[in-house]
């Protein structure tokens, strides 16, 4: 169990909360528009990261039989958290090798013999294209996705039209949105 | 002064009434098919949500050559020479304004079909080839409720929001037809009915049908990546997406022909 300095969550106002059935939490950040959804135990660990508890103390909310129930993985949930911005940002939690996702895996790989660690916490940006996403792919025969820059285009042409090649490349204002959201027209060709 | 002669449409949708006018009848007449089922000729409402104007018009930097502009509330909006572009912009605003301001519904980027009076929902973007495998299941017997926009309701049910299917020629990954639904005979459905399974499938043809369960917060998750107001509307769309898959399978991961997977997702529904 690592020592050090101990966790804190964010606190739960800056965040809408949905639980569903199962106990799966869904949580909106509305100042980092991100939805993340955590675990029942997932959602357990941050609530019991309250800048007091250690490692051993929070450890205690994994009751369930089992390889999720290795003391151990609170730490990888711990850090899951974390690179969630989930926590405080003030907790330097990988600072100075404290707690490292090398350390943790090292850590956790050597305590849970056989047992598969699942991701315990997703997340997502809330999607803000959808116009251009919908004015650009849903008219434009050629369009395969958006795209900011030519390479954008091109690094999303380039499997497209695998094993064949990119033909016509271009990333193309074609909703009045220049520079943003731009239509990514790829089509293709057989290589020579 | 000799004033002309004015056709209007109207229609309500989702709590919205949106009206579409031309002083071309021919071209009104022809937009039609590309409009949401229920336009009903209209002079009543004076002050819709939204007022699609249409209208052909000889562009002064190219004489000659006729262009078909769409004006939304007094203003230009869009504009194109080729009418098909001209018909498919003008769907894919108001479908896009109806699922963006609606106070009803939460609308999610989503193919689906129905089978045992279950919603299938195939979550996604353009070419992620929801079309693909909306059509098989509708080949398979499955009722048609959407092939791009899915209206999720308070009660997490899935209402039809049919509109003809876009699907992309074999062979040619590059262009896309428009199908009519009601004329291939497949069946179109008409009641909100609660969601079966969630499908985060991404087309792969090498690895083929490799999908897992998971969990109902992935579930969540996945429909609010597509849903269109969810940075407008994050309350409502969370709980409304939690309702949704209260009942639901999820599953994630990639499927190889659509046929099969059709097979696969009904099988899971028997």
């Amino acid at each position: 169990m690592f020592e050090g300095p101990v966790p804190a969550a964010r606190s739960l106002d800056e965040f809408n909360v949905a639980t569903l059935p199962s106990g799966d939490v869904v949580l909106f950040d509305s100042a980092r528009l991100t939805y993340h959804t955590l675990t029942d135990e997932a959602f357990a660990i941050w609530l019991k990261c309250d800048g007091k508890s250690g490692f051993a103390d929070i450890s205690t909310v994994l009751t369930v039989e089992g390889p999720r129930a290795a003391p151990s993985s609170v730490e990888y949930r711990v850090l899951e958290l974390y690179e969630a911005g989930l926590l405080e940002v003030s907790v330097p939690l990988s600072d100075s090798g404290i707690l490292t996702r090398k350390q943790v895996l090292r850590t956790l790989l050597a305590t849970v013999v056989g047992g598969l660690i699942v991701p315990s916490v997703s997340s997502i940006t809330a999607p803000v294209a959808a116009e251009s996403m919908t004015l650009c792919l849903g008219t434009w025969p050629y369009a395969i996705g958006l795209c900011n820059t030519y390479k954008e285009c091109s690094d999303q042409c380039v499997p497209h039209c695998a094993p064949m090649i990119p033909d016509i490349l271009q990333c193309s204002d074609l909703v009045g949105t220049t520079g943003q959201d731009d239509c990514c027209l790829c089509t293709c060709r057989p290589a020579d | 002064m000799q004033r002309e002669a004015m056709a209007a449409l109207v229609t309500r949708s989702c709590g919205l009434s949106i009206r579409a006018s031309s002083t071309d009848m021919d071209l009104l007449a022809e937009a039609v098919p590309w409009l949401p089922e229920g336009w009903l000729a209209d002079d009543a409402v004076t002050e819709p949500d939204r007022h699609y104007h249409l209208r052909v018009e000889e562009p002064p930097h190219t004489p000659g050559l006729l262009e078909y502009v769409i004006d939304v509330d007094g203003a230009e909006h869009r504009r194109h020479a080729d009418f098909g572009i001209f018909c498919d912009l003008l769907e894919n605003d108001l479908h896009h304004y109806i699922a963006t301001y609606t106070r009803g519904p939460n609308f999610v980027h989503a193919g689906v079909a129905v089978w045992s009076g279950k919603a299938i929902v195939i979550p996604g973007r353009s070419f992620a080839g929801k079309s693909t495998l909306t059509e098989a299941l509708l080949q398979a017997g499955a009722t048609y409720y959407s092939d791009d926009y899915a209206p999720i309701d308070e009660a997490g049910l899935v209402h039809p929001f049919p509109r003809h299917l876009r699907l992309r020629n074999r062979g040619d990954r590059l262009t896309q037809n428009r199908v009519d639904p009601a004329g291939e005979g497949w069946p179109i459905g008409d009641i909100a009915v609660p969601v079966g399974i969630v499908a985060a499938l991404r087309f792969d043809r090498e690895q083929g049908w490799s999908v897992e369960q998971t969990s109902r917060g992935a579930g969540v998750l996945a429909l609010l990546k597509n849903t269109v107001a969810a940075r407008e509307r994050p309350v409502d769309s969370m709980a409304v997406m939690a309702r949704a898959v209260e009942q639901a399978i999820v599953l994630e991961g990639t499927r190889g022909e659509a046929a099969e997977a059709a097979e696969r997702l009904l099988a899971l529904l028997n």
